[in-house]
């Protein structure tokens, strides 16, 4: 009987072993992207009044933090990578288990494609952070049947996943265990709500795309928008359509006549983000489709105005948690200071567009006027608010030119800038002595500011207020 | 429904689960009804053709029953036999045929009216070959055989003998069971034993270590040489031939064991199909320990009424020759098989004829055979000429094998054992010293079996915590480092795109 006793306990906690010891596995062999991404939106002193859905073109192009800084918006941008609608519908049912934000704004994109989903790689991106319920068992159900993927014309990437990866995922991160690194036993959760800033430059040209095609019914994408809208006509949420800017292709006008169309048919809220000249096609776009640090923060400012002054979303400002939202954003700050650093090698154009994050006070030193004849190069210039007048007047008189362009943390709301670092404003000098000398004595600028070897045509001196770093690019 | 896929994982426990609770008189009708099942999940509609050979074979044995106890004199009985036994045989290998060889033959005539300059159109055939219709046709001939020769009466309950040809756990890869074996262990209802059930999860945790861990870790790289032979030649398909011996031998004796482990959780004992082989050390005994079912079905029904070595030498090695050819062919339907067995049979016939030169020379030089220098030479020799022959096997066509042999003579690059070419090969370093580890352990696991130890006997013999704690570390090993699941691929989670 003893025997008996002391085996049954002996399996018993043999599995219970088993189980714990798995489970630490799957922890530690799953890709921590979508748990750093999602984390924070699973905590439960945090609610949200606006949960941002849609592809990476929403991850990319708009930024909670910056809402919450400006407006006092409480946002969370739940888009998901690749996300097609219907994956994109069944992230916000998942997220809605959790969460009950008062607006929903969804991204268009894809509204013409016949796929649930793109790839399994892409849904794990998402799901993967979600924990196992009976919405992500109905989530997974109904994307793994994507009849679509077994008709012959699929584009090259659309691939089909299996249910039980995305049940106990273990089974399809197992063999990862070759890249294991320090970062996958840990969950850092990334303060951006959401978004990711993308610090690329990519310049198009904007065709504008007019035509009476519409898209048809009959696409998932059209089917599954109207489920997104009807779900949360149910639940009291307020939905705003949006189409965000990108590389005009044969697509973009049919979709947005088809988001005019549904948001008549629904009576919701649309916006064509595209149609505003809110975006500078030859500086705010990472690549063709996904805008940059410049664009989304333009982009983020427009919707953040829209929301206060169209949606009637309120700011919280002045209420309790807004002690919780200012601690998120003193991290999210650090976060972007850490982010936002020079490395080295990086192109010109990614160098200024930097520049523009607040916390950083720089000496350009531009040595050959040729360099201005390069409208991407004066645009990014005039964005860290570089007059070009003055630096050409300089460079002509001298051949050289010191600009010194300080810190500041401009609040679009407020309209006020509050200067960091030492640099007040933005000058002009082509003397090494004089104005200049003495902020190097003041700041943390080196002699190397300029002794130091002459062979380069611009130059930009970068100090990080926050981390006290400074660099040095040679162009 | 594969061994290592999830349906089979929910599928097994319901099946034994079932068996244990239905009445005795149900249990073979609803193993019956499992195995039709399972077989159904590769393709429904070749269960007809499973059960066109159970029922032929079937009453092939009743009739053979009869007439042996009919009242007719023993040369009628003989002829009735004769016809019936051809009847059986006819129709199962007509059926295999069709299905396996008519390509083949197609090509055959093809290739002969091209050599003759005949112009002709040859038809081929868009036929797919129903899963494990080698295996069960040679179980449910053997049976006819049995009979035929008296070892057996014949089964009269059809229930039971459909699940002797169907049986599942064997049925789609072997070991092709005896009737003398299986049949009769069918016949009775077994009842749950708890020892049963921890022997045969071990025996199916071992097999499937060594199916996911070795065979298809190792099927990666050997996949990426004989599939690119213009791009990897010399010591590329050296290691590769290596590899592949250790990914046939690990993906059969895999299933094996997982089939074995499953009727052993049964009741049921399963034959044993691999017995050591790259711890022997000659080609013949080689054979004895490898592919076992189908090397003594050979040697029992086809090299023994052949005559055997029963009517001398030359006549012996000519049917040692036509039982290796017969046994390439029917692993494949193409001439890479075929040389593949007659390799085999070339070195068994070497063998014999060379073996007074041998003894000759150990006498001469006093070699003892028995030293371990010996042996493991020996042993690295036997592995050696399976390696060329199973060269041929991978190739899957003559010509390709001889372009690989080919490969090996004129290319000339041992440094990639050294520069770390062979990590690109499929698999990388990491995966690829895995491997090497988890073949030490394939080898000390045979050892023990050649001394006698029983591995998983001495694990029952210790403490109950002990045999936990060693058989989570070797399932989460499984888990781990085993090849399964769907594929994972770091570039295909690089998302920025959309």
């Amino acid at each position: 009987m003893k025997k008996i006793i002391v085996t049954i306990i002996s399996y018993v906690l043999a599995i219970a072993l088993l189980v714990g010891i798995l489970a630490r596995l799957t922890r530690v062999f799953e890709l921590v992207d979508a748990k750093n991404a999602y984390t924070s939106f699973f905590d439960k002193n945090e609610e949200y009044d606006v949960l941002f859905v849609g592809s990476s073109k929403v991850i990319d192009g708009i930024y909670p933090m910056q809402l919450w800084d400006d407006y006092g918006i409480t946002s969370y941008n739940i888009a998901g990578h690749g996300n097609q609608i219907p994956s994109a519908y069944w992230q916000l049912m998942n997220a809605l288990d959790y969460k009950t934000p008062k607006l929903v704004v969804v991204d268009i994109n894809f509204l013409n494609s016949e796929y649930k989903y793109w790839s399994p790689e892409y849904l794990h991106q998402w799901m993967d952070a979600f924990k196992l319920t009976p919405t992500k068992i109905r989530a997974i159900v109904d994307l793994m049947d994507d009849p679509a993927k077994d008709e012959p014309g699929v584009p090259e990437g659309y691939t089909k996943g299996e249910g039980f990866e995305f049940i106990w995922n273990f089974c399809k991160y197992h063999s990862r265990w070759t890249e294991l690194e320090k970062k996958d036993w840990k969950v850092d959760p990334s303060m951006m709500k959401g978004a990711e800033i993308k610090l690329g430059l990519t310049s198009i040209e904007y065709v504008p795309d007019i035509t009476d095609e519409i898209t048809t019914d009959n696409y998932n994408g059209v089917i599954y928008l109207k489920k997104i809208i009807e779900e949360c006509c149910d639940r009291n949420i307020e939905v705003v359509l949006i189409n965000l800017p990108n590389e005009t292709n044969g697509d973009t006008a049919p979709n947005v006549n088809k988001m005019w169309n549904i948001a008549d048919e629904y009576n919701v809220r649309a916006v064509d983000l595209s149609d505003k000249c809110l975006v500078d096609y030859s500086t705010d776009f990472n690549d063709g489709v996904h805008l940059n640090m410049l664009g989304a923060s333009k982009l983020t400012e427009y919707l953040g105005e829209y929301l206060i002054n169209e949606c009637g979303v309120d700011s919280h400002r002045g209420e309790q948690i807004e002690e919780l939202w200012e601690d998120d954003l003193k991290k999210y700050n650090d976060a972007l200071s850490e982010m936002l650093q020079y490395e080295g090698g990086e192109t010109l154009s990614k160098a200024l567009m930097m520049l523009k994050s607040d916390n950083f006070e720089s000496i350009i030193s531009i040595r050959d006027a040729g360099v201005l004849a390069d409208d991407m190069i004066v645009k990014l210039l005039e964005v860290n608010g570089v007059d070009i007048v003055e630096v050409q007047n300089v460079v002509d008189k001298t051949g050289n030119c010191y600009v010194l362009v300080p810190a500041r943390v401009y609040n679009s709301r407020t309209k006020n800038s509050l200067r960091r670092g030492c640099i007040e404003k933005v000058s002009y000098t082509d003397k090494l002595d004089d104005e200049l000398a003495k902020y190097i004595e003041e700041c943390s600028f080196t002699q190397d500011v300029y002794v130091g070897d002459d062979n380069y045509r611009f130059r930009i001196i970068a100090f990080n207020t926050v981390t006290g770093r400074m660099t040095v690019n040679n162009y | 429904m594969s061994f290592n896929s999830l349906e089979f994982l929910i599928f097994l426990p319901i099946v034994i689960l079932g068996y244990f609770i239905v009445p005795k008189k149900i249990k073979n009708i609803w193993l019956l009804a499992a195995s039709y099942y399972f077989y159904m999940c590769w393709n429904p509609g070749y269960i007809v053709l499973i059960l066109l050979s159970t029922i032929v074979t079937y009453f092939c044995g009743i009739i053979l029953e009869n007439i042996k106890r009919s009242d007719r004199d023993d040369s009628k009985k003989k002829v009735l036999k004769n016809w019936t036994l051809a009847v059986s045989f006819v129709i199962n290998l007509g059926i295999l045929g069709y299905f396996k060889y008519t390509n083949f033959l197609m090509s055959i005539f093809q290739s002969i009216f091209s050599a003759l300059h005949i112009e002709l159109v040859v038809p081929t055939f868009d036929i797919l070959l129903p899963v494990g219709i080698s295996f069960y046709t040679l179980q449910a001939l053997g049976y006819t055989m049995d009979v035929y020769r008296d070892d057996i009466y014949a089964e009269k309950n059809f229930i039971s003998y459909a699940l002797f040809v169907s049986f599942f756990p064997q049925l789609v890869a072997g070991p092709i069971e005896r009737s003398k074996n299986l049949l009769k262990q069918l016949a009775v209802g077994h009842k749950f034993q708890f020892d049963n059930l921890k022997e045969g999860l071990m025996i199916m945790l071992w097999g499937y270590f060594v199916k996911l861990v070795i065979a298809d870790r190792a099927a990666l790289f050997v996949d990426t040489v004989f599939n690119n032979l213009d791009s990897y030649g010399g010591w590329y398909i050296i290691v590769g031939s290596a590899l592949f011996m250790f990914q046939v031998y690990c993906d059969f004796h895999g299933y094996s064991l997982i089939a074995k482990g499953a009727a052993k959780i049964l009741g049921i004992e399963l034959m044993e199909n691999f017995d050591y082989p790259f711890l022997r050390t000659s080609v013949v005994d080689f054979w004895r320990g490898w592919h076992i079912s189908m090397s003594t079905w050979f040697r029992d029904y086809l090299y023994i009424p052949l005559g055997g070595s029963r009517k001398g030498k030359i006549r012996k090695y000519i049917n040692l020759m036509i039982i290796f050819l017969v046994s390439g062919l029917w692993h494949g339907a193409s001439f890479g098989y075929v040389l593949w067995g007659g390799i085999y049979g070339a070195y068994q016939v070497i063998g014999e004829v060379l073996m007074p030169i041998r003894k000759k020379i150990r006498e001469l030089l006093c070699i003892d055979v028995k030293a371990v220098g010996y042996q493991i030479l020996a042993m690295i020799v036997t592995f050696m000429l399976s390696m060329v022959a199973g060269l041929f096997f991978r190739a899957r066509s003559g010509r390709m094998g001889i372009v690989a042999l080919r490969s090996v003579w004129e290319d000339y690059n041992p440094w990639i054992l050294f520069d770390g070419s062979l990590y690109k090969c499929g698999i990388d370093q990491k995966n690829f010293t895995l491997l090497m580890l988890a073949i030490l352990i394939l080898f000390i696991a045979d050892f023990c079996k050649k001394q006698g130890i029983v591995i998983r006997k001495v694990l029952m013999q210790q403490h109950v915590f002990v045999r936990c704690l060693a058989l989570i570390v070797a399932l989460v090993f499984i888990l781990v480092f085993g090849v399964w699941g769907p594929a994972y691929d770091a570039s295909a989670f690089i998302y920025f795109q959309f």
